[in-house]
């Protein structure tokens, strides 16, 4: 938000139309507004809304652009005129009316689409803006479907979504419509083994919102995914056409797009080792590292579970090097959770720097990172400090204080 | 505002996973504030950080408030 749109060239012109406020929740006690947030029925960061003078809430803004603030505000004044025009005896405005307040929010989903059927005078651009609408509430819709059933709810949301889009009918090109688009296609590429649903997907990601940082490692993984499935179809086309020597390239492949995985891979593997040759031997040693890694990554019932299996992990680190590249994220991202309960500014920083290492190109995620490497070099300062004092304080003590030992030495 | 989740609820929830979130003493919480409203976004929206100043001057100039939440005790 910051580094977007409030930090966007245009957000200056608009700044000028509005009073700009900006609300720090500080957690300083008793500070004065200190928790309007709460107080205008707000509870989450980052919140961004229109108020009057009066301090009362009239809008959140539809979309985080500075086209979007632009279209809230514009439709604010809307809303009042069209409201004076109604009261007035005026009528034929309902198709304005519902759009002016689904611009502000106050209008979403089913309530729209039944507002909408039910208009009966509408006019040529305001069918487009509907229909748009629509379009958009159907991708929400659909997108809510995994969440409720399963495997067959992705089936569902996806098919749906690829039914709408071979009807000429795209959401807006926003990233509260494109995601849930594109990654339900993509997970269902994915759950499916469908190279062409993934490689669909990340296109999708990239031609709709190009600059989208966030979408970006999404895109990419949906590429590599559908990267790793070509590989395994040609390996396997190979062997089928009767090829020797491919059984460690298959099972290689196999492991990469998770067909065969775990105790299984490790008893395949194993046995091939032997006959492998030099380049496939060491990529058969990293998968195995992987998939020792993989057995550490799970869900915990505890702190102290996790914490077990981070210890394990970094003494793996410490045997045999870096985590393979398949398990570095996730590895990383665990001993990053770990390095910080754990209070031990060197190993924050040590495991910071390969958890950006692992994140490359993935600016949230680095910037995270970031923050605990400052953390740690805080928190080693801090514990100096408590060092330097308490051995200042021993030093002061007087004589009486001082161990037994100390005062009955010689008589 | 109401989004669908995001990617960045993912960098969110590794946020939660890490625990880090020190509240310090009042000196730290007050610094944080004013590392925040130093960053360059502000000058450059020309933020106002002063509720009472900005329904002032709403009411003055006939504007309406357009307001971010955000907060300065942890990152």
């Amino acid at each position: 938000m910051e580094s977007g749109p409030l930090s966007a060239p245009e957000f200056v012109a608009f700044a000028k139309k509005v009073v700009a406020y900006m609300h720090v929740t500080t957690r300083i006690p008793d500070r004065k507004h200190d928790g309007l947030l709460q107080e205008k029925g707000f509870g989450g960061f980052p919140t961004l809304a229109f108020l009057d003078a009066e301090g009362n809430v009239l809008a959140e803004p539809n979309g985080r652009s500075v086209e979007a603030f632009e279209a809230t505000l514009v439709a604010i004044g809307q809303l009042d005129e069209l409201n004076r025009r109604i009261e007035a005896g005026e009528t034929g405005l309902e198709a304005e009316l519902l759009l002016v307040e689904h611009t502000l929010g106050k209008v979403r989903g089913l309530a729209f689409d039944e507002r909408a059927a039910a208009l009966e005078k509408v006019t040529d651009a305001q069918r487009v803006r509907i229909d748009q609408i629509l379009v958009d509430n159907e991708v929400m819709r659909l997108a809510v479907m995994p969440r409720q059933g399963g495997l067959e709810g992705l089936k569902k949301a996806a098919e749906g979504m690829l039914a709408l889009l071979d009807k000429g009918k795209h959401p807006t090109k926003d990233i509260r419509y494109i995601y849930p688009l594109w990654s339900t296609i993509g997970r269902y590429g994915l759950e499916t083994k469908n190279s062409a649903l993934l490689k669909k997907a990340a296109d999708g990601l990239s031609t709709d919102l190009p600059e989208e940082e966030a979408l970006k490692p999404v895109a990419a993984q949906f590429r590599e995914s559908a990267t790793r499935l070509d590989h395994h179809a040609a390996i396997l086309k190979r062997v089928e056409a009767g090829e020797q020597g491919l059984e460690a390239a298959l099972l290689l492949a196999a492991f990469r797009i998770g067909t065969v995985k775990g105790d299984a891979f490790k008893a395949q593997a194993t046995a091939l080792l032997d006959k492998a040759t030099d380049e496939e031997r060491g990529q058969l040693g990293e998968a195995l590292r992987e998939v020792a890694f993989g057995a550490h990554i799970r869900p915990f019932r505890s702190r102290e579970e996790a914490d077990a299996a981070c210890a394990e992990m970094l003494n793996m680190i410490d045997v045999a090097g870096d985590p393979p590249v398949g398990v570095a994220k996730q590895v990383w991202g665990l001993l990053l959770g770990y390095a910080t309960r754990q209070a031990d500014p060197d190993l924050m920083e040590r495991v910071a720097d390969k958890f950006i290492e692992a994140y490359t190109g993935n600016k949230g995620a680095q910037d995270y990172a970031r923050g605990i490497k400052t953390q740690a070099q805080k928190l080693r300062a801090e514990q100096a400090k408590a060092a330097e004092d308490a051995e200042k304080a021993e030093g002061d003590k007087p004589a009486d204080d001082k161990p037994d030992d100390d005062k009955s030495g010689g008589g | 505002m109401k989004t669908h989740p995001t990617p960045y609820v993912a960098i969110g929830m590794l946020l939660c996973m890490a625990g880090i979130c020190f509240a310090g003493p009042e000196a730290e919480l007050q610094k944080k504030y004013e590392e925040k409203i130093a960053k360059p976004f502000v000058a450059h929206g020309g933020w106002s950080v002063d509720y009472d100043e900005a329904r002032e001057r709403a009411a003055k100039e006939q504007k309406l408030i357009f307001t971010y939440f955000t907060r300065s005790y942890a990152r």
